[in-house]
């Protein structure tokens, strides 16, 4: 099963019980939009309703989804995958985004690029 | 410009003259003296493809998201200094909604369209400010673009607002009607030819979104630094309707005030606002958005989102106005700040006036996090190449309710912009 680190930064780590870094171990096939999603609310439960709000677009009490049943971050935080940004990475020429599986080693970081809220 | 204008229109421009004698300032943003601008400017001919212009003035309005090609569009309409020159239906268009789209010259449009009386000056009253009142009493063009019940229209209809005459100041009006059930996306482009120094551009944009209409309104603008921008907007939402503005401004100016207000008034209508400034330079941009909820159901929201660099001074101002029950707002104000001197400034304003109205906000300002740029660094990114990762995904905002390929196009234009700039 991979191990990934995901690293936290100014005020999504204070939201998380300034939470620096942390380690998940997920199974075979699990996904950027489930780590974000599932496994790291499930961890923080007491700000899993925040931390969705923060990361994930919101539509009538929900998580904004798209067509392809995808949800719909909010496109404010920048999220590397060890180093890169998630939309850059790609497999057979296709845009992988949130459907990324994870990889072991894999290092998530994820900067909201100003403090304050 | 042939055949007299009706007599409601001479009476009310009448009125707009005397309103714009009292010299009414506007509420925000630096007092512009409108008198020492030049109304008048050399008259411009028709072209007959937008392959007429010069590359000088192609190029500009590429960046402003006008294609002279025209491939996915519907129409366009260009607008040079004071003067329409060029109105094009593609053949796209004639083809898919031969009868469901009319655009022209407003001026035209008034002589021709009595009824368009009841629209003048409604959405966005004449007496809010003398900028308003100027455009009443000086218009010489603009754009009416008018989608008839149920055409739902293919592809974008361009809009270009270009000016070339320094010491001039462009006065457009543009009325926008969405018939029930219809459905459009204009993207208005408004630059100036590289040889104009300095001038004014004082506009007013009128939304009408009928019900179960939808509008997307995307506009960018590219000026100079001595350039001083006054957009009045107001739009008016019926039952069910779905109203997008997005605007972007790409460049530094001397001054930039605008506070579009939609008033929702049909139960169930919708607004959403997508603001993304570049503060450059020495600007001063005071930008805003309000929303009034006078209807049950509806829903709004306001996102801005500021790079400010150099001298510049950006304010980022919001109103939610929750008038009846069961309605929602949101309001989202972000700036980044790239310079020790760059300045930004949240105005938020929430104002429930009934039980059951759910107005929110939030707002950020600040610089990169130094930690964050380290992190970036330690991977291997000079501290520059950091910081525009960091910007570009900043500025990488969501736009809702576009298609696919005119966000990629908006999308560009932004990344391109940021990436020259940074």
């Amino acid at each position: 099963m991979p191990r990934v680190k995901v690293r936290y930064f100014a005020l999504l780590r204070e939201l998380l019980d300034n939470t620096k870094e942390e380690e998940y171990e997920v199974k075979d096939g699990t996904m950027l939009m489930d780590l974000l999603l599932k496994h790291i609310p499930k961890r923080h439960r007491k700000v899993s309703r925040s931390w969705k709000e923060r990361i994930f677009e919101t539509e009538r009490d929900g998580i904004k989804v798209d067509k392809d049943g995808t949800p719909s971050l909010r496109g404010y935080h920048l999220i590397l995958i060890n180093g890169r940004p998630y939309r850059s990475i790609s497999e057979d020429g296709r845009q992988l985004g949130l459907r990324y599986k994870l990889k072991d080693e894999d290092e998530i970081a994820i900067l909201p690029p100003v403090g304050g809220g | 410009m042939k055949g007299a204008m009706p007599e409601w229109y001479r009476r009310r421009k009448a009125v707009a003259e005397r309103i714009y004698r009292e010299n009414n300032a506007a509420k925000y943003g630096p007092d512009v003296d409108l008198k020492s601008y030049d109304v008048e400017a050399p008259a411009r001919s028709e072209i007959e493809s937008l392959y007429d212009l010069s590359s000088d003035e192609r190029e500009a309005s590429h960046l402003v998201g006008i294609r002279d090609d025209e491939s996915y569009r519907s129409g366009t309409y260009f607008q040079y200094d004071r003067d329409a020159i060029y109105l094009h239906y593609t053949d796209l268009l004639r083809k898919h909604l031969p009868k469901g789209l009319i655009v022209m010259n407003l001026v035209e449009a008034i002589k021709r369209y009595s009824w368009l009386r009841r629209y003048w000056f409604r959405a966005c009253p004449l007496n809010l400010d003398k900028y308003t009142a100027f455009v009443g009493s000086h218009e010489t063009a603009g754009a009416f673009v008018w989608s008839k019940e149920g055409a739902i229209v293919p592809y974008p209809i361009q809009v270009c607002l270009f000016m070339g005459t320094s010491r001039m100041v462009q006065v457009p009006h543009n009325i926008l009607i969405a018939e029930p059930n219809s459905s459009m996306h204009i993207i208005t482009g408004c630059t100036l030819h590289p040889s104009c120094a300095n001038a004014a551009h004082v506009a007013c944009t009128e939304i009408y979104v009928k019900s179960h209409a939808e509008v997307t309104w995307s506009m960018i603008h590219s000026w100079k630094s001595d350039f001083h921008i006054r957009p009045r907007m107001g739009a008016i939402v019926e039952q069910g309707g779905t109203l997008r503005i997005n605007y972007v401004l790409t460049s530094p100016v001397r001054s930039i005030q605008l506070y579009p207000t939609i008033i929702l008034l049909g139960e169930g209508a919708r607004v959403s606002f997508r603001n993304l400034l570049l503060g450059l330079g020495g600007s001063i941009a005071d930008v805003g958005s309000a929303i009034i909820f006078d209807a049950e159901e509806t829903r709004g929201e306001i996102m801005t989102r500021a790079i400010v660099k150099d001298l510049a001074e950006v304010k980022m101002r919001g109103r939610l106005w929750g008038r009846k029950p069961n309605t929602k707002g949101h309001l989202e104000c972000r700036a980044l700040l790239l310079s020790d001197e760059a300045k930004a400034l949240a105005y938020p304003t929430l104002q429930g006036e009934v039980r059951n109205t759910d107005l929110t906000h939030e707002a950020a300002i600040g610089k990169i996090a130094e930690e964050e740029l380290l992190y970036l660094m330690a991977r291997g990114l000079t501290q520059d190449k950091a910081t525009s990762m960091i910007t570009r995904g900043f500025l990488d905002a969501e736009i809702p309710g576009l298609p696919d390929r005119l966000l990629a196009e908006i999308k560009n234009i932004v990344t391109t912009t940021a990436e020259h700039i940074l």
